[in-house]
């Protein structure tokens, strides 16, 4: 981890650390956390902490500006949501949101200075291509025009391709479930949508906070790993919000052993504590212990977690962190799909890469 | 430390490690760069700049540094980031100050959101601020660069910086990036503009940039509450004329001009409408600058003391003056 990224770590546990930092130091803060998006975070933990007045005049303004992006951001979502749910009025289903528009509808603390770049909702199976119809119908637009991928999405993954509004830009993820279907962990989506709490508006709903932090912890651990410290803060801030009730905890390792989620619930919980102090109770922890990997594969784990988990900076490049990220790339494709189709996907994509298709490039590649 | 204490090869060696914290009143920016030039040019443009004493914490870091080889006998070229992130580049060479001055503008255009920002000039004299706003080519430059030629303190130009709350201008005095002919028209007025090169086959066509004045950069820290805002139009051949406009229409002209009014919500708002509150506004068809200035004095006289302080309420297409 670089020297800035331990700073930041280190702030994001305990506050007040900020206080001891010198002009290089916050120099360096500020440019760690701003790569990870998340400069509005510090600005919310220092007010909470009471230090905002304490720190220095050009550090307050940069945070400043970073406090009203994220207020302009979520202004942002709420809206989307409003719009996703006028486009999906008459359908009668409940719209069930996922991650940071979660958060913030229904209030949880990972919302506080969290930035979300698109929507994410999860609808029934069987709903799936009516609300694709009604959302195209209502000016959004499929980002994926390559036939491949269009496949990739609709028989291999657990949402349909990803969606722009062609006047907002703004992006939406259809999900059907909240893992791919060919990977190893196997969600049961009727009981999710089944066990979603409806929030104030009951037209929508969000995941019950043992599937929450679930769907995190999947996404975070069996996918690429490529904003993990903003998503080890949301599950961080999830675990203290839900641990308060004994109830969350025994639901989370009946929903992780039911998902075959058990892997990503141990890294998720081993790594919240190592970097953020996060408390976990002694009987989840002894039973969270008993879903480790063998201590070849923890020490791996251990070590590809630390390398990547900070960003560097682009000009700083480092050849451990990209290794260590290229290793978490081709695990995920590991998990994501069995041996058979890793290989023709692998085939596939090659073959493409080498015509050089300019143009795919540009496109979330799945 | 003002930056023309430093020598043209010490600025040049503070460029390389650890960078130049300039402090143009707004902002912080650290400046760094290995490209021969753009120390002399930053000398000629920022005299009169503060300079922070390192190490101190900056709003940005702006590089400007060689790009990759490209083949024998080619320039490389230069390449434009910001907070070590690549944004623009590589362009020409011989183009590495404009760049790192449009590198700027994006940068405050691009992330700040405390303060309500305009694609517009202002200038203050006696505690009274005019801003000068519209699309680009309109004349605004010019008419804020001539205005702080004479007797006008520069707040800022290209973008402005409007503080919520009370709402007062904040001082951000940067060299005024002035087109083709009104280079020479600003070059007229007299020996103390001091300009830097003058960079031909630009996208915009010829450019040069006018060093603030000495008491503009001064009194940078000094806000100044807005009480004018004009929205000038320049036509060649054209006669000086001046019509005020209703308040509705001079708020919807002002927020066309804001580059993140959408984004500041409720703050950009009330700060806009407190500016409309408090400020006349004016349309200015210029041909001329001699005439553009002497109509801008007349519009920017304060309202006469006493019973009718009050600014009067505007009728549609109110008469011009």
């Amino acid at each position: 981890m670089t020297q800035d990224g331990e700073t930041l770590v280190r702030v994001l546990r305990d506050a007040r650390q900020v206080l001891t930092l010198g002009a290089a130091q916050w120099n360096g803060l500020l440019d760690c956390a701003g790569r990870h998006a998340l400069l509005a975070r510090l600005a919310v933990i220092f007010e909470e902490s009471g230090l905002l007045d304490e720190i220095p005049q050009t550090a307050q303004d940069v945070l400043a500006d970073a406090r009203a992006a994220a207020k302009a951001n979520h202004a942002m979502q709420r809206y989307e949501a409003n719009r996703v749910l006028h486009a999906l009025r008459g359908l009668d289903l409940p719209v069930v949101l996922l991650k940071g528009g979660a958060y913030l509808l229904a209030e949880l603390p990972p919302s506080r200075g969290r930035l979300s770049g698109d929507l994410d909702i999860l609808v029934p199976r069987d709903r799936i291509e009516e609300v694709e119809q009604a959302m195209l119908d209502h000016g959004w637009q499929s980002l994926v025009t390559d036939g491949y991928d269009q496949r990739y999405y609709r028989e291999w993954s657990h949402q349909i391709p990803p969606l722009r509004h062609t006047e907002r830009e703004s992006e939406l993820d259809v999900h059907h479930t909240i893992a791919p279907p060919t990977g190893r962990a196997a969600p049961d989506a009727q009981a999710i949508l089944r066990d979603a709490r409806p929030l104030k508006d009951d037209r929508l709903r969000v995941l019950c906070p043992a599937d929450m932090v679930l769907h995190s912890a999947v996404h975070l651990f069996n996918e690429q790993m490529t904003t993990t410290l903003r998503e080890l803060i949301d599950m961080h801030d999830l675990l203290i919000c839900f641990g308060r009730d004994d109830a969350f905890w025994r639901q989370l390792m009946a929903h992780a052993g039911a998902y075959k989620m058990q892997r990503p619930l141990y890294y998720c919980t081993r790594y919240c504590r190592r970097f953020l102090s996060t408390p976990i109770p002694q009987q989840a922890e002894k039973e969270i212990e008993a879903m480790a990997p063998n201590a070849v594969v923890r020490n791996l784990m251990d070590w590809l977690v630390a390398a990547s988990l900070i960003h560097e900076r682009p000009d700083r490049p480092s050849h451990g962190a990209d290794f260590a990220r290229w290793i978490l790339f081709v695990r995920a494709h590991w998990l994501r799909m069995p041996l058979g189709m890793l290989i023709r996907h692998i085939f596939v994509k090659t073959a493409r890469r080498a015509k050089r298709d300019p143009d795919s490039e540009l496109l979330p590649q799945p | 430390m003002i930056l023309s204490d430093l020598s043209v090869a010490a600025l040049s060696a503070r460029l390389h490690d650890p960078g130049l914290v300039l402090n143009t009143g707004a902002f912080r920016v650290r400046l760094r760069s290995d490209v021969e030039g753009v120390a002399r040019e930053l000398a000629a443009a920022y005299a009169n700049h503060r300079i922070e004493s390192d190490p101190a914490i900056h709003h940005m870091r702006i590089e400007i540094r060689r790009g990759r080889w490209r083949g024998f006998g080619r320039d490389r070229g230069v390449v434009a980031s910001v907070n070590g992130q690549a944004i623009l580049g590589p362009f020409p060479t011989y183009l590495a100050y404009p760049m790192l001055e449009s590198i700027f503008n994006w940068c405050i255009a691009k992330s700040v959101l405390r303060f309500i920002v305009f694609h517009a000039g202002a200038v203050e004299r006696d505690g009274r601020a005019l801003i000068l706003t519209g699309p680009s080519g309109s004349g605004k430059s010019t008419l804020c660069a001539g205005l702080s030629q004479s007797g006008w303190r520069l707040i800022s130009d290209e973008l402005i910086l409007l503080r919520p709350g009370d709402p007062a201008l904040v001082g951000n005095p940067r060299p005024i990036s002035l087109k083709n002919e009104a280079i020479d028209r600003i070059r007229d007025l007299g020996p103390a503009a001091k300009f830097t090169e003058v960079y031909e086959g630009t996208i915009r066509g010829t450019i040069s940039f006018l060093c603030p004045t000495e008491e503009s950069v001064a009194r940078a820290g000094e806000p100044a509450v807005p009480s004018r805002v004009i929205f000038p139009s320049f036509r060649t051949g054209s006669a000086t004329e001046v019509k005020e406009i209703e308040k509705a229409q001079g708020f919807m002209r002002l927020i066309e001009n804001s580059v993140n009014y959408v984004t500041t919500l409720r703050t950009g708002f009330e700060a806009v409408a407190g500016v409309t509150d408090i400020c006349r506004f004016y349309e200015l068809t210029f041909g001329d600058l001699e005439t553009a200035f002497a109509a801008i004095e007349k519009i920017a006289e304060p309202e006469p003391t006493g019973a009718g302080a009050a600014p009067k309420p505007t009728g549609a297409g109110a008469a011009p003056l």
